[in-house]
């Protein structure tokens, strides 16, 4: 029997592992410890938020995950490799901030991924034209595609982002607080969208890793939430949250799952 | 007529009219200082050909500073180690005033065009280059980030965000060296012309022509403005969403 078609090639991404797996990873800036030492791993298919108090390195995490910064010990991997070079996967990363280019609109912002894969020419093609008109309409921008970043709302500058990182087709999506900036009514609104997207299959989405300051959007939207300590982070606890769509925060089992998160995630 | 163009306006006419009666009134020698009506009643089609040949200087020196300050600055920002080169000697030079320069200038380069228009471009070249490096290195870490989780190349980071970024940087360089480029090519006329409003002021004020010499530092004056203008008006179209930022 050949190993490799069993997976037992120690060098194939091992199928039960993980999209993404973090063992005993320490995220250090000159001697300001950021996060860890921290183990998780995040499946295909699962949404996971990573909950922790402010500064605890949240943010470090993701970059982390994106291959914008090293780790200093233990060791990370995206589909068995390290990140950044894992090239057969995609990692979109939709920072906390929108960081659209003011002298772009709306619809030009949304496709600088597609021109930059492009390479040299810059020219995207009909069909990834037609991608981020397809976007802009999910995203509800539709009426606003011409429009420069400062003639958005705050709002609508996250959706674009979004939409932004969208565009880059990712395999896994890490969202830096994406609406954290914004009032609770249009907080909800786009996580509903976001969970829409996510939930259509209409993407290669594999998994979302979000980072959020909310317990109850951490319920409403994971299907596990990482209960992350103070700075340096580390794993408190792992809620799972087994609930189906479209989640009710008055129903009783959203309670008891907001009560045991809170109990995880209060200072001790 | 808007209110921000009137008040200067009328401010500058009733400084004219004050200028005009003080002269009068108090009988001052016209090589001293001319009456408006003397400086403007003197007016000769000569002195076009004199603005010609100092705004043609100007302009092709300012031109060249503009061109090789912005390529110098994305060399600087794109190779480090020429920056850490070449940075202090600019310093240096930036430093050294240009009259101190200029008479070398016109030795090397002869008393025709070619002295001036170097004059201008030294002059004018210093704020571009120190400007656009400031405006390259201006987008914020967060922005580089974005562009390396799209594995943009450095080509594609200079061509999709570092220039577009530093160019309000570019253009408010420009115009703080379109006037400098006048005085470095009036400077460049001073040490040694045949022509241009350096020359004039030079000729004029040793014969005492004074009216003459007003003319030219009134041409002189008209030259910079329709150059800062001319930028402001490309400034206005090219760099859109500074003026609609602060609007
Ligand atoms: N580039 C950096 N250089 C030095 N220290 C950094 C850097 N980035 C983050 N830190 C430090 O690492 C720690 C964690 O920062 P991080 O941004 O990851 O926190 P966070 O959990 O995302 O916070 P917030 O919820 O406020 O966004 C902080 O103490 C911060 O000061
Ligand atoms: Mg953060």
């Amino acid at each position: 029997m050949n190993l490799r078609a069993v997976g037992l090639d120690s060098r194939a991404p091992q199928p039960d592992a993980g999209l993404v797996v973090a063992d005993n990873v320490v995220i250090r800036f000159g001697d300001v410890d950021a996060a860890g030492p921290i183990s998780f791993s995040v499946m295909s298919g699962e949404f996971i938020s990573l909950l922790g108090p402010s500064g605890c390195g949240k943010s470090s995490l993701l970059r982390a995950i994106a291959g914008l910064i090293p780790i200093a010990s233990g060791r990370l991997s995206i589909a068995g490799q390290p990140p950044g070079e894992a090239a057969a996967m995609r990692v979109g990363l939709m920072f906390q901030k929108p960081l659209l280019l003011p002298w772009r609109t709306t619809l030009q912002n949304i496709v600088l991924p597609a021109e930059i894969a492009t390479g040299s020419s810059g020219a995207i093609d009909r069909s990834e034209r037609s991608q981020a008109l397809e976007l802009v309409r999910m995203v509800g921008l539709s009426e606003f595609a011409d429009a420069y970043p400062h003639q958005l709302s705050g709002g609508m500058q996250q959706r674009a982002a979004l939409a932004r990182t969208l565009m880059s087709d990712p395999d896994i999506l890490l969202l830096d607080e994406p609406f954290g900036a914004l009032d609770e009514f249009t907080r909800e609104a786009l996580n509903e969208k976001l969970l829409s997207i996510w939930k259509s299959g209409a993407t290669r989405l594999k998994a979302v890793i979000m980072v959020t300051h909310s317990i109850p959007e951490a319920v409403a939207m994971s299907d596990r939430i990482l209960v992350l300590s103070s700075r340096p982070a580390r794993l408190l606890e792992v809620v799972p949250v087994r609930l189906s769509h479209p989640r009710d925060p008055a129903n009783a089992d959203f309670a008891r799952i907001l009560g045991v998160t809170r109990a995880a995630a209060r200072p001790s | 007529m808007t209110r921000a163009f009137f008040v200067p306006f009328s401010f500058f006419v009733g400084l004219v009219i004050a200028w005009q009666v003080f002269v009068v009134a108090a009988a001052v020698p016209e090589y001293l200082l001319p009456s408006p009506l003397v400086i403007v009643g003197t007016l000769d089609k000569s002195l076009l050909t004199e603005i010609g040949y100092t705004a043609g200087e100007a302009l092709c020196g300012f031109a060249i500073a503009g061109v090789l300050a912005f390529t110098g600055a994305i060399l600087f920002v794109r190779f480090r180690t020429i920056e850490q080169g070449l940075f202090p000697i600019a310093i240096t030079l930036k430093t050294t005033p240009i009259v101190a320069i200029a008479p070398l200038l016109v030795l090397w380069l002869g008393t025709g065009w070619w002295s001036k228009v170097a004059a201008a471009a030294l002059i004018s070249f210093f704020p571009v280059l120190v400007n656009t490096v400031k405006g390259l290195k201006a987008p914020e870490a967060d922005f580089q980030d974005l562009f390396r989780t799209m594995r943009a190349d450095q080509f594609q980071v200079f061509r999709k965000l570092r220039i577009p970024y530093c160019l309000p940087y570019f253009f408010s360089a420009l115009k703080i060296s379109s006037s400098l480029a006048i005085v470095g090519a009036i400077v460049g006329e001073f040490v040694g012309a045949e022509h241009g409003l350096g020359y004039l002021i030079v000729i004029s004020s040793a014969h005492l022509e004074t009216p003459a010499v007003f003319q030219a530092i009134g041409a002189a004056a008209l030259i910079g403005i329709s150059m800062f203008y001319t930028l402001e008006f490309f400034e206005k179209r090219i760099v859109f969403w500074i003026q609609l930022e602060t609007e």
